[in-house]
Formats: C-alpha cells, sequence, structure tokens
C-alpha cells in the first residue's frame, strides 16, 4: 500500500500524458485490427463478385486509412511516453535528491559505491515498469474493450468468446507465471546479490586474494554462485518457455474459437459471409497487445523490488535534519545577534546515538569568536559525529547544539553555510573544471579571487601545470589530484567561501608527513583571522590552539590549553609522551629492545 | 551492413555444447515461424469451406481441426525455441563472467586498477546480463527472420505472381529508407542515450558529494539543477527523437501501405473472378508475417548495439597483456623455513604499462630471514611498486627477483604464496562475518583467534560489534574505519604466520596511541620472520633492522637505521624533518 501511494504520489503530475500514451497505444492496437477486419470484408465482398468496383470503394478506403492513422498513432504514442518517461526521470532524480539533500544521514549507511550505483539502476527499473507494464496493460485493456464492443454488435457471443480468451491468455496466464516463478526470483535475486558481493569483494581485494593465494577459491565460490544461479535461471525460464507457448496457444486458441462460432453463427443464422474473414482478422490484431504485454509480467517482480528500494530510500515524509531551508527569523535580528555574541559555537548536554551506540555523551563544547580550537581523541571517540552534528548533517537525541548563540534547527541552511563551512577529511572532487569545483563555494567568485585562493592554498603551480588551467575536467577520465592537492583544494574553498567559521575533519590524514607539514601551514596562515575547530587525532601543530577538547568514548575528559593539558597528566600528556617517544630513536632502543 | 557483419564474424560461441544448443534454438525458432504457412493455409481454408459458398457439411470442422495441430505443434516449438535460446544465453554469460574473472585473476591488480571498482562492476553484473535481449532473441530469431519472409515470398510466387512482385519489389526500397533515414536518425539516438548515461554520471557525482555540497550551502539549489538538467535533456532529446522516429513512421507507413496494396489487389483480381478466395485470404493473412521482420529492425537494432559492445568490451578485456607474473604449474618450488627465506633484487627495474619513467629503476638489495626491513621514501618514489615486484602483481622490464635462490618467474606462485602474509594499503573487508575475515575460512581455535585480536589490537573493535566475532560485514551496517581495516588486516597477517610478511604503510590510518601499542606488540613478530614494510611514519623504521631509502625509483640509502642516521644522507634529511614536527609544536 505504501508503495502504491508512493508511486501514485510520483506519476501524479505526468497522469494526463500516461493516459493520453495509454489511449494511443490502444488506437495503434484498435487501427491495426480494424485495418485487418477491414481488409478481410474486402476479399471476402469482392469474392462474392458484386455487380460494380464502387461496393468496394468504402472498404478499399477502410484499409488505407486504418494503415496510415495505425502509423500516426504510433508515432504520436512513441513521442508522448518517451517524453513522459523523461519526465519522470527528471521528477524522480529531484525526488530522490531532495529526500537525500534533507537526509543527508540517510547516506551514512550507504557510502559503497555500490549502493549508490544501485540507485540509478532502481530508477531505471521504475521507469521502464512503467512503459513496459502498466502502459501495454493499460491499452491492451483498452483496445480489446473496443474491439469486444465491436463484436458484441455483430454477435454477443462472439465478443463473450473473445473476453473470455483475452482474460485467460492475457491476464490470468501471466499472473499464474508470475505467481509460480514468484519463488525463484527472490531466491535468484538473493543469489545475484551474494554474486555481486562477491565481484565487489574481488574488484577491491584482487592484492590480497592474489597475495595469500585464496584467489581459486574466490573464484570457485563465484562460480559455485554462477551456477546457482543458471539452475534458478533454468527453472524460471522454463516458466518463460510455457508461458510464450500458453499466450500464443491461447491467443490463436481465441481467433479459432471465435472463427467457429462465427462460421456455425453464418450456418445457422444470418451472419453475413464477409463477416467471417472480417471477424478473424479483427480477433487475431487484437490478441496482439497480449502476446507482447505478457513476458513483460517476467520483470514484474524486478520492479516492484526496486520500487520498495526507492520508497526506503525516500520515503514520502519524514523529519527534517539540521537547518531549515527559510527560517523564521529575519537576516536583520540575525546580524544584530551576530554582532553582540561572543561564541561562535556551543553545545550543552549534547547526546547522540550511532546504531546501538552511544557516539556522544553529555557534550558541553565552547566556541569562542576568533578562537582556534582543537577536538582532540582516538578513533572512535565522536570526534566526526560531533563535526556532523555540527554541520547539521546529522540528528541528535538530545541537548542543545547552537551557532552564534542561536539554536541550530532556527538557522536557515543559506544563512548557516555562509558563516560556517569545513574542510572534510576526505575532499570529494566533481566531475568537471577545476573553476567548477572552486566555484560551488562562492558562485559569484571572480577569476582574480579564485586565483588569489588557489595561491593562498598553494595550489598556482597545479594550475599552471593543468592543459587548460582553471578549464581542466578532473576526476574520472580528466586530471587526478593526488591526495595533499586534493586537501589544498577544500582549503581553497574554504577561504574562496568567506566563511568566518573553518570546521575541519582530520584534514591532513591521509597525508604524509611531509605533505602534513606544508599543508598545515598553508591552512594557518591562510585562516590566521577565522574561527577554526581542528579535530585530530595527531598532536600535530596543537601550540596554535586555544584550546583543545580531549573526547574519549563520547565525553570531554580534559580541556585546556596543550601546556595545561601536557602538565595535567591525563590522557593527553599520554598522548603527547607517545608522540614524542614515536618520533625518536628512544623507541627503538628504550622500549622494544 | 557493417554491424550485420562485425556480428557474424564475433558470433559469441565457443564451446560444442553452445553451438549445440543455438543451432537448436534457431532451427525450432525458425520452423515455428515457418509454420506460420500452413496456419494461413488451414485458417483460410475453414473460412473457404463456409464462404462463398458452403462446400461439405462439416469441411470446415477438419480445416478447424488441422489449424489446432498445427498451433499445438507452432506452440510447442515456440516454447522449445524460448527455453533453448534462454539456455544458450545463459551458457554464454555465465562462459563470459568466468572468462573475465579469471582474466581478472591473471592480470593482477596493477591492469585491474587501470580502470575504476565501479566500472568492473558495471561489466560483470549488469553489462553480462544486459546481453540478454541479443544473445536469447536477436541471434537465435535470426534465421526465422529471414526464412520466414523468404518462403512467404516463394508461396507468394507459386500462389498469385502479382503479390510476389508487390513483396519483393517493397523490400528494396524499405531497406533503401531505413538506412536513409534510419541510419542519421540512429547515431542522433544513440548520441541522446550516451548524453542519459552522462545525466546518470551527473546525478551520482552529485549524490556523492553530497555532504561537501551541503556544507556550502548548495545542495538545496542542485535539486532544481538536477530537475532542470534533466528537463533540458528532455527537450533536447525530444527534438531528436522526433526525426528519429519519423523512420520508424515511415516504415511504418509503408508497411501498412504495402499489406492495403496486396489487399486492394487481390480485392480487384477476386472482383474480376481470376482468383480463387482462399489463395487471396492466406496471401492477405501472410502479408503482415512478411514485413514483420522489417518493423522489428529497430527495436533490434538496440539489443544487437548493446550485445556487441559487451562482446567488444569482453574480447578487449581478454586480449589485454598481462603485466603480472603468470601461474605456472610444475614450478620450482624454493625452500621456505617459518624463519623467513632470502629474498634478493638483482638490478630490477620495472615500468608500469605505457608509463615513460620506470617505477623502479636498477634495484638491488638482499634481506634473509628473521629481519625487519623498511622501505622509505617520498610518495611516487616506488616504495609501493617493490611490493608488487614481490608479490608477482608485475614482471620486471629488467633484473631478477630470487626467493630462495629460485628467479621468481620460474617459481611455483601458488605454493609460494602460501607463505606469504600482506596487509595492504587499503586494507580489504569482505562480506562475510568477521571471524572468517580473519581466517580466511579456515579453522581456527578460539584461542588463536583471540591471540591475533589481542596483538592487532582489534580486540576493542570486536567489543563494541553487536555480534562479536559472527558479526556479519556488509559495508553498510557494519563500517569498519580505515584504522579498524587495517587492524584486520593485522589479525588476518598475524593468525596466518607467514614466513615472509609484506606490509604497505600498515599504520597510516592508526591513531597514535593504538599505533604506539601495535608496534611494540608487532614489531618483534615481524623480526622473527622476513619482513618488509612500506612506511611513511618514520618510528616503524627507526625499531627496523634495515632501512632502503628509496627516491625516484632508485634505490639512495641502505644500512641500519642508526648508521643512516649518522651518515647525515637522505634517511638523516628525513627524520630531522620527522622530529622538526614536534619542535615545531
Amino acid at each position: 500500500m505504501r508503495r502504491v501511494r508512493w508511486m501514485w504520489g510520483f506519476v501524479r503530475p505526468v497522469v494526463g500524458r500516461v493516459a493520453g500514451s495509454t489511449g494511443l497505444s490502444a488506437a495503434t492496437f484498435v487501427a491495426a485490427a480494424a485495418m485487418m477486419a477491414t481488409a478481410g470484408y474486402l476479399i471476402s465482398a469482392a469474392a462474392l463478385k458484386p455487380s460494380t468496383i464502387l461496393m468496394l470503394w468504402v472498404p478499399i478506403v477502410g484499409v488505407r486509412f486504418f494503415g496510415t492513422s495505425r502509423a500516426a498513432f504510433r508515432y504520436l504514442e512513441r513521442l508522448i511516453s518517451h517524453d513522459t518517461v523523461l519526465r519522470l526521470t527528471a521528477r524522480l532524480r529531484a525526488l530522490i535528491f531532495s529526500h537525500l539533500e534533507r537526509h543527508p544521514d540517510t547516506l551514512i549507511g550507504r557510502r559503497t559505491v555500490t549502493t549508490l550505483d544501485l540507485i540509478l539502476t532502481d530508477m531505471e527499473r521504475v521507469q521502464n515498469g512503467l512503459l513496459r507494464l502498466l502502459l501495454p496493460l493499460g491499452s491492451g485493456l483498452a483496445s480489446s474493450a473496443l474491439v469486444g464492443a465491436w463484436l458484441a454488435r455483430v454477435d454477443l457471443s462472439l465478443a463473450v468468446t473473445f473476453a473470455l480468451g483475452v482474460l485467460v491468455a492475457g491476464i490470468a496466464a501471466p499472473l499464474l507465471a508470475l505467481w509460480i516463478s514468484n519463488r525463484w526470483h527472490s531466491s535468484r535475486f538473493a543469489i545475484r546479490q551474494r554474486r555481486e558481493a562477491g565481484m565487489d569483494d574481488l574488484v577491491r581485494g584482487i592484492d590480497e586474494l592474489l597475495a595469500h593465494g585464496e584467489m581459486d577459491e574466490m573464484l570457485a565460490r563465484l562460480d559455485s554462485w554462477d551456477e546457482e544461479e543458471e539452475r534458478l535461471t533454468a527453472h524460471l525460464d522454463a516458466v518463460r518457455a510455457i508461458l510464450d507457448g500458453t499466450l500464443y496457444v491461447g491467443a490463436t486458441a481465441t481467433v479459432a474459437a471465435v472463427l467457429a462460432e462465427a462460421i456455425e453463427l453464418h450456418l445457422t443464422s444470418n451472419l453475413p459471409g464477409t463477416m467471417i474473414a472480417a471477424v478473424t482478422l479483427m480477433v487475431m490484431a487484437a490478441m496482439e497487445p497480449w502476446t507482447t504485454a505478457g513476458p513483460a509480467f517476467a520483470d514484474a517482480f524486478e520492479v516492484r523490488r526496486s520500487v520498495a528500494q526507492m520508497v526506503d530510500l525516500a520515503p514520502v515524509s519524514s523529519e527534517e535534519v539540521g537547518p531549515r531551508a527559510e527560517s523564521e527569523g529575519t537576516s536583520a535580528t540575525l546580524s544584530l545577534a551576530l554582532a553582540s555574541t561572543h561564541t561562535a559555537f556551543s553545545t550543552h548536554g549534547l547526546c547522540c546515538r550511532r546504531g546501538d551506540v552511544w557516539a556522544l555523551r553529555d557534550v558541553d563544547i565552547e566556541v569562542p569568536r576568533g578562537h582556534r580550537v582543537a577536538i582532540v581523541g582516538d578513533s572512535g571517540a565522536g570526534k566526526s559525529t560531533l563535526l556532523q552534528v555540527a554541520l547539521g548533517l546529522v540528528a541528535y537525541d538530545k541537548g542543545e547544539v547552537r551557532w552564534f548563540g542561536h539554536p541550530l534547527v532556527g538557522w536557515s541552511e543559506s544563512e548557516l553555510r555562509r558563516l560556517v563551512t569545513a574542510v572534510p577529511q576526505d575532499t570529494y572532487i566533481f566531475h568537471t573544471t577545476l573553476r567548477q569545483n572552486l566555484l560551488l563555494a562562492r558562485s559569484d567568485a571572480t577569476d582574480e579571487e579564485l586565483m588569489m585562493a588557489l595561491s593562498i592554498a598553494q595550489l598556482e603551480d597545479l594550475v599552471s601545470r593543468l592543459p587548460k588551467g582553471l578549464d581542466t575536467v578532473l576526476q574520472d577520465r580528466g586530471y587526478s589530484l593526488s591526495g595533499g592537492e586534493r586537501q589544498r583544494l577544500s582549503l581553497a574553498r574554504a577561504v574562496l567561501s568567506g566563511a568566518e567559521v573553518v570546521l575541519c575533519d582530520e584534514p591532513t590524514s591521509s597525508l604524509d608527513v611531509e605533505t602534513e607539514r606544508s599543508f598545515m601551514e598553508a591552512f594557518f596562515t591562510a585562516l590566521r583571522d577565522k574561527t577554526v575547530v581542528w579535530v585530530t587525532h595527531r598532536l600535530t601543530g596543537m601550540e596554535f590552539m586555544d584550546q583543545i577538547f580531549v573526547l574519549h568514548e563520547g565525553r570531554v575528559v580534559e580541556r585546556g590549553t596543550h601546556r595545561e593539558l601536557v602538565h595535567r597528566g591525563g590522557i593527553y600528556s599520554a598522548l603527547w609522551t607517545i608522540q614524542r617517544e614515536m618520533g625518536s630513536s628512544s623507541f627503538k632502543n628504550g622500549s622494544v629492545r | 551492413m557493417r554491424l550485420m557483419r562485425s556480428i557474424s564474424r564475433q558470433l559469441p560461441i565457443s564451446t560444442p555444447q553452445e553451438r549445440r544448443t543455438f543451432l537448436l534454438a534457431s532451427a525450432a525458432s525458425a520452423l515455428a515461424g515457418l509454420l506460420v504457412l500452413p496456419q494461413a493455409w488451414y485458417l483460410s481454408r475453414a473460412v473457404r469451406s463456409v464462404f462463398p459458398r458452403a462446400d461439405g457439411a462439416h469441411a470446415w470442422f477438419a480445416a478447424l481441426t488441422a489449424f489446432f495441430a498445427v498451433i499445438a505443434a507452432r506452440a510447442v516449438l515456440m516454447a522449445v525455441a524460448k527455453w533453448l535460446s534462454q539456455r544458450f544465453a545463459s551458457h554464454v554469460k555465465r562462459r563470459i563472467r568466468r572468462e573475465m574473472v579469471e582474466q581478472m585473476a591473471a592480470l593482477g591488480p596493477v591492469e585491474v586498477r587501470r580502470h575504476p571498482a565501479g566500472a568492473w562492476r558495471t561489466w560483470l553484473t549488469d553489462g553480462i546480463d544486459g546481453m540478454d535481449a541479443y544473445l536469447a532473441s536477436y541471434l537465435p530469431q535470426a534465421a526465422a527472420s529471414a526464412a520466414v519472409p523468404i518462403a512467404i515470398l516463394a508461396f507468394a510466387a507459386v500462389e498469385d505472381r502479382l503479390t510476389a512482385v508487390i513483396l519483393a519489389g517493397t523490400v528494396p526500397f524499405m531497406v533503401l529508407l531505413l538506412v536513409l533515414v534510419g541510419r542519421a536518425a540512429q547515431k542522433a539516438t544513440d548520441r541522446r542515450f550516451e548524453a542519459l548515461e552522462r545525466l546518470g554520471g551527473h546525478f551520482l557525482d552529485v549524490v556523492r558529494g553530497l555532504w561537501t555540497l551541503k556544507v556550502f550551502g548548495r545542495s538545496r539549489a542542485q535539486v532544481g539543477i538536477i530537475e532542470r538538467v534533466a528537463d533540458d535533456y528532455r527537450r533536447t532529446t525530444m527534438k531528436v527523437l522526433r526525426l528519429a522516429f519519423l523512420s520508424s513512421l515511415v516504415t511504418e507507413l509503408f508497411t501498412m501501405v504495402s499489406i492495403g496494396l496486396v489487399a486492394v489487389s487481390l480485392g480487384i483480381r477476386l472482383l474480376n473472378g481470376r482468383m480463387d478466395f482462399a489463395a487471396a485470404f492466406v496471401l492477405l493473412l501472410l502479408a503482415p508475417e512478411y514485413y514483420l521482420p522489417i518493423r522489428n529492425a529497430g527495436a533490434q537494432y538496440h539489443a544487437a548495439r548493446d550485445g556487441v559492445a559487451m562482446l567488444e568490451r569482453h574480447r578487449e578485456v581478454l586480449e589485454t597483456p598481462i603485466p603480472a607474473v603468470r601461474q605456472r604449474d610444475g614450478g620450482r618450488t624454493p625452500f621456505v623455513s617459518p624463519q623467513g627465506v632470502a629474498i634478493e633484487f638483482r638490478h630490477v627495474t620495472v615500468r608500469y604499462p605505457g608509463a615513460e619513467k620506470p617505477a623502479l629503476e636498477d634495484v638491488s638489495f638482499r634481506i634473509g630471514p628473521r629481519e625487519l626491513v623498511a622501505v622509505v621514501g617520498p610518495s611516487g618514489a616506488g616504495k609501493s611498486t617493490l611490493l608488487a615486484v614481490l608479490l608477482g602483481f608485475i614482471r620486471p622490464e629488467s633484473g631478477e627477483v630470487l626467493i630462495g635462490g629460485v628467479p621468481l618467474d620460474e617459481i611455483d606462485l601458488g605454493a609460494f604464496r602460501r607463505h606469504l602474509g600482506l596487509v595492504a594499503q587499503e586494507p580489504t573487508w569482505f562480506h562475510a562475518t568477521l571471524r572468517d575475515n580473519v581466517t580466511w575460512n579456515e579453522p581456527r581455535s578460539d584461542e588463536e583467534v583471540r591471540e591475533a585480536l589481542v596483538m592487532s589490537g582489534l580486540d576493542h573493535v570486536v567489543e563494541r560489534l553487536p555480534a562479536g566475532l559472527d558479526t556479519e560485514l556488509d559495508g553498510e551496517r557494519v563500517q569498519l574505519s580505515g584504522g579498524e581495516r587495517q587492524r584486520l588486516a593485522l589479525a588476518r597477517l598475524v593468525l596466518r604466520r607467514p614466513a615472509v610478511a609484506l606490509l604497505d604503510e600498515p599504520t597510516r590510518s592508526l591513531d597514535l596511541a593504538t599505533e604506539r601499542a601495535l608496534e611494540e606488540r608487532v614489531v618483534p613478530w615481524l623480526r622473527e620472520r622476513t619482513s618488509i614494510a612500506v612506511v611513511h611514519r618514520l618510528s616503524l623504521a627507526l625499531a627496523a633492522d634495515r632501512v632502503l631509502v628509496l627516491d625516484g625509483g632508485r634505490l639512495v640509502e641502505e644500512g641500519r637505521p642508526e648508521e643512516l642516521l649518522l651518515a647525515y644522507g637522505y634517511f638523516h634529511a628525513m627524520v630531522s624533518r620527522y622530529r622538526g614536527e614536534e619542535v615545531l609544536s
């Protein structure tokens, strides 16, 4: 029911077009049937050798008219149905994206490339389902109804036979086939998913599989899944083959039954002989949509599955995460608040759950404007969650989060993003030009401003090295950047955005020592007068920090300046000792040997 | 035409079984197609027996019985043809998948990584499954689409010359139309479909980069952009389609006009009494069947295009030269003791396919059993390549690698790899339970597993997981961070107890405390075998027995770390920079 509602909500705006193309498709079938019937009538009437050819004039014109109109209907139908599908494509993408946009945390469980790629496949199936299932079904029903009505005018019994044929061959047989094959479809779906996971393992883990001599076993496993899939497919193929044969027999037997009935009517009552061929040919053409639509039911399983996926990914209604699209507060009151507040960011009693684990417990943090604050902790301490909550990317369970004294949910998205930006752990580079990759931070930046930001981020060399400078397409088949370059690009974006606060999520964790050093120098020079929140597990550059918060298992356990914390003798000073030792050869001489 | 030729050249048949299935499927579908002739014949006989004059009392009943016999036979043949075609497609798809996967294994990571992982996954799943239309319909029905029109034409030639002339005469026009209008339109449509794929790419790009867009407040605008871009695409595509569909409109019109022509000419001759009604009715029934293959040409073009494209990809992959050392049966097996084995590089130069500069140049060194060697150097120095050579992932251009005195390319790789353990730079989790991930599906006692977990520091991670060691890793509900994956790989290594341990930046994503604790436990363990560790944080290098310093593919320094520190060369400079950090803070 949820799925039906979802589909309806999704199709509603184009429902007129869907109906239109269904109607045209039905008209195509009717025209074909009418043409064949007229042609049958034509030769029958001719066989009776009427006194003048004028008697045949009407059927001759009829044959031509229906022939041409069929082609025209078909042309229009194809145009409208393609247009409809493309409209639905646009709608579905916008729908899915706007949902993800409002609930970016939906993506957390789906960060793997595989699942993201599947979104496209699912979207395609949903559209195709409309085009290949609903449309033929609708047009088959409509055209059969018209043909049946005409048959009923000739003789009711003919219409009844035809209706029975449609019911059995067109509807009952495919549904039965679908019902029988359902079980095999779901087992095959499961095995295909397993195999896809295996392929994923193979592609990602090829080094380790080869290096450990495990490749043969992996290949054997893949092959056994293939074998299982082939076995299940054989069952499904058998159902399909029998369905094809049945549909054909059903359709042709309907033709034969109608013919036998017409002959009986001709012999016993007064059905004119000219109608025998006409009726037969009409029914023959009218069965065509059913023999072609039936097999499409075989895909119904996958379409249903994909619709379910879409519904899961973007349910119709759900609560929003983070700041609102538009706020109630006006810019004027905000700027007033900005002028008077000294605190950039604060949390009070913040609790946040990730899965079954409390990632943050009672976290109180205050970041004064213009200060540099570090949040330190080992992996799993909740550092990244804290940043995501601060950015409004994930929901939190309890407590308060404020930006410039205003609660996070009271902010409008655009206002908050203008004031706060971030440099992530892994910079995402869009598959477009370097210029566009920068402009997303501020769309109205001039070329000079772009170059300025790049030079602050020490990326001038890159631009001169790129074949087309700012207009070089990055990533994929374009130019790819090194780890250091990616992070600097992120820095350039942050500089360009002009935001007052920059949040950094271990921006140097994927860099080697040398690159890390030069990146940090560039970073702190570029963002001299900004408020910086720097999340890290490495105690590099901590002396630059005005305040350091130490997170451990989701709680703030220590706070203070570098000097204070080192002398306090807690977790921080232990970390500090380790880092000092690891950088020196005393490690080798002292603790290991 | 070019398409036809390229299809015939690469009919995807390679085993006798596939050939047999294919031929049988083609024969059954051609036969089923040809049965349309008797089907039409008996149908017309049934009508003819009562019209224009009634013949015998139940002649029409006999004709209908025969008609039923024909459609029964035809239905069985259709089902058989369908079944065999699907079997054929299934076999070919499975074979292609297997061949591609096996080739991937032979090519090794160096070549496989040249394509993005997503591309491989798409080829192996959707790409191959997308061949269905081509393998199960297009190919097996090719024989029928040729045979049926020819048979109908021959039948018409016998029954009624004029109809045969009309049928034969219209085909060249239609083919001409298809070629003239169709080709240009088809090309335009193909381009639109490519644009559609790019559009899909754009959508995924935006979804992947959602957080970035969000952070810069650009995401909301993207909703409109996505819709607008897709809508623009729709408008331009519809312009193209209006033209492209004209070609099918023209074929359709032409078919209909031709059938009408046949009907009218038959009618006129019936009127003049120069024609038998039964014959006229049969021909009228057969005329649409005659034109069917041409009308279907458009739809089949796409099926063929996708199928041929995938076959092309398959061939390209199979023909890719293999950069890795080949697996050989009956290779030599060097003696490897649990303490390790002597590994020697002699003037090894390595160049990646298509690269100008060698990744390693004239590198020579020797490592013995019970020795931990650290490889250091700036990124791009060839550190990981050194491991790749040793793993047999890439054959050196010149020089030799000796394992226990046996050259690597004469070695039984499978046997050698049983002694290897690797911690890759980006360790992989596999879709399996955490226990299977650590043990490589081998039976290990809980005691052993726990020991390995403690040693690698994975025990803390396991404690946090809902089902502990039996948690299924799926990349969605349970996600391991980079550091956790590294600990997983270390646990795998420890449990395997290899004679030769290779580690590529094993502590890269670990936090300091974990790294420190780990090194204390793992370094002595590494010293008990032949170990090579590529490192970028120098603490592990300082704890190693020996250090190799690479720069620009050359081995620039080699020696014990404390010697190198006193030599004031590359290593000394690196260490001072590394320590400089602490001076700074």
